[in-house]
């Protein structure tokens, strides 16, 4: 007689249930604290269901391996030497020699999105010498950086389902779009300027599930999220170890230049629409209607027009 | 419409969240519930007489499986009965919401 979890259950159904417990052991979800990419570890992303017309969540490789690569050594060394973490965007279609990119099969074919609580990122600080000169050995301070009001955000990626010839099993790989950092990423990704793609649910679905032309898909994958947007704050260096984010004040830091939240940032390919998080200029702004009344008007909408001329 | 791949329910007060995944064949709901607490693994399995239940994956943990499972049912029998509908007066396709 089998029993599971206290009750009778037929010897079928037991090794069925034995078999999930096993692959259950194995599959990693969605509550990764962080994830480290050097890692080439599991994480969870969208890819069209077969149907393209809704979404399934499976188990990708962060760092993506193309279907050339043959044994599981080759797929590291290709990671390691290419870092395929993540693609640039301005190269989905075409390399900056004017030659096809890596990318275009995968972006016609397999778009997915990774769903993501927040990213990290370090600013580089350069180490002070004894004379008070800045050395070129640099001290890392790592960032958290969320969309506000967002407990999560989806950003473009591309994978490929690998055939892993020692497990003869298929693995699914992933790369996520990078694009240039706003105001906000530069400074905190200081060593590089570029930050994530961060879409807005109606261009991750188009993304994903749309049928976008490559003109378009090379739009969305250059998507810039303003920087008032975007949350920050410093956190401890453990976190690739603690495998958690854990807020943490650094006194000798200076601190980062907030004046985008007065200001319209410009920046080319913003596809956030502006009144999600209105610049804070814009937020105070009062207008006087007659001698007692004022009138604030939020933004989208405008002020009233005469109604005379 | 299909069900919902992520959700949140509310359990004793307290709002988990939800991740459906299909591992071997199998629905499994994974439950991430708030502090300290293990996430929990369920999925439906069937008994000798042929009658379905919810089952902790592995096992240990049946009583809080029962629970989960059976809120995780109403939730989806309620989301069945209540499809989301949007109307539009231009001829433009409504946008699905990604988050069911």
């Amino acid at each position: 007689m089998c029993y599971y979890n206290g009750q009778k259950v037929t010897r079928a159904e037991s090794i069925r249930l034995k078999g999930i417990e096993k692959a259950i052991k194995k599959y990693n979800f969605l509550n990764v604290g962080v994830h480290n990419g050097f890692n080439y570890a599991p994480c969870a992303i969208l890819i069209p269901s077969a149907d393209g017309k809704d979404f399934d969540i499976v188990q990708a490789e962060w760092g993506y391996v193309p279907g050339f690569v043959k044994t599981r050594n080759e797929a590291n060394i290709f990671r390691a030497k290419y870092t395929t973490l993540n693609f640039k965007s301005e190269n989905l279609f075409v390399k900056e020699d004017g030659n096809r990119s890596m990318w275009a099969d995968a972006a016609k074919n397999r778009r997915c999105l990774v769903l993501s609580t927040g990213i990290i990122e370090s600013r580089h600080i350069p180490k002070i010498g004894k004379k008070g000169q800045p050395l070129k050995e640099m001290i890392k301070y790592p960032y958290f950086v969320t969309v506000k009001g967002q407990e999560y955000f989806f950003m473009p990626a591309l994978f490929n389902e690998w055939l892993d010839p020692e497990t003869s099993q298929f693995v699914n790989t992933v790369a996520i779009g990078i694009t240039e950092a706003n105001n906000l990423m530069r400074q905190i990704h200081n060593s590089k300027l570029r930050m994530p793609t961060v879409l807005t649910e109606d261009l991750a679905y188009e993304w994903l599930l749309g049928k976008p032309n490559e003109e378009r898909l090379a739009e969305i994958a250059r998507t810039q999220i303003p920087s008032r947007m975007l949350d920050f704050c410093t956190i401890d260096p453990s976190y690739r170890t603690a495998g958690d984010a854990i807020p943490r004040d650094f006194p000798e830091l200076a601190a980062l230049d907030m004046t985008y939240l007065d200001t319209t940032e410009e920046l080319k390919f913003n596809h956030w629409p502006a009144d999600l998080e209105p610049v804070s200029a814009e937020k105070k702004e009062l207008v006087l209607a007659g001698e007692t009344t004022l009138t604030y008007y939020p933004p989208g909408m405008n002020k009233q027009g005469d109604l005379f001329s | 419409m299909n069900d919902p791949d992520l959700f949140d329910i509310e359990i004793s007060g307290q709002i988990v969240s939800v991740s459906v995944h299909l591992i071997k064949s199998a629905k499994v709901f994974h439950v991430l519930q708030p502090g300290n607490k293990l996430p929990l693994n369920i999925t439906v399995a069937e008994n000798k007489e042929g009658k379905r239940f919810w089952t902790s994956v592995p096992e240990g943990r049946q009583e809080e499986a029962e629970f989960a499972g059976k809120v995780i049912a109403a939730y989806i029998r309620e989301y069945r009965r209540n499809p989301l509908c949007v109307t539009t007066t231009d001829k433009k396709l409504p946008v699905p919401n990604l988050f069911g």
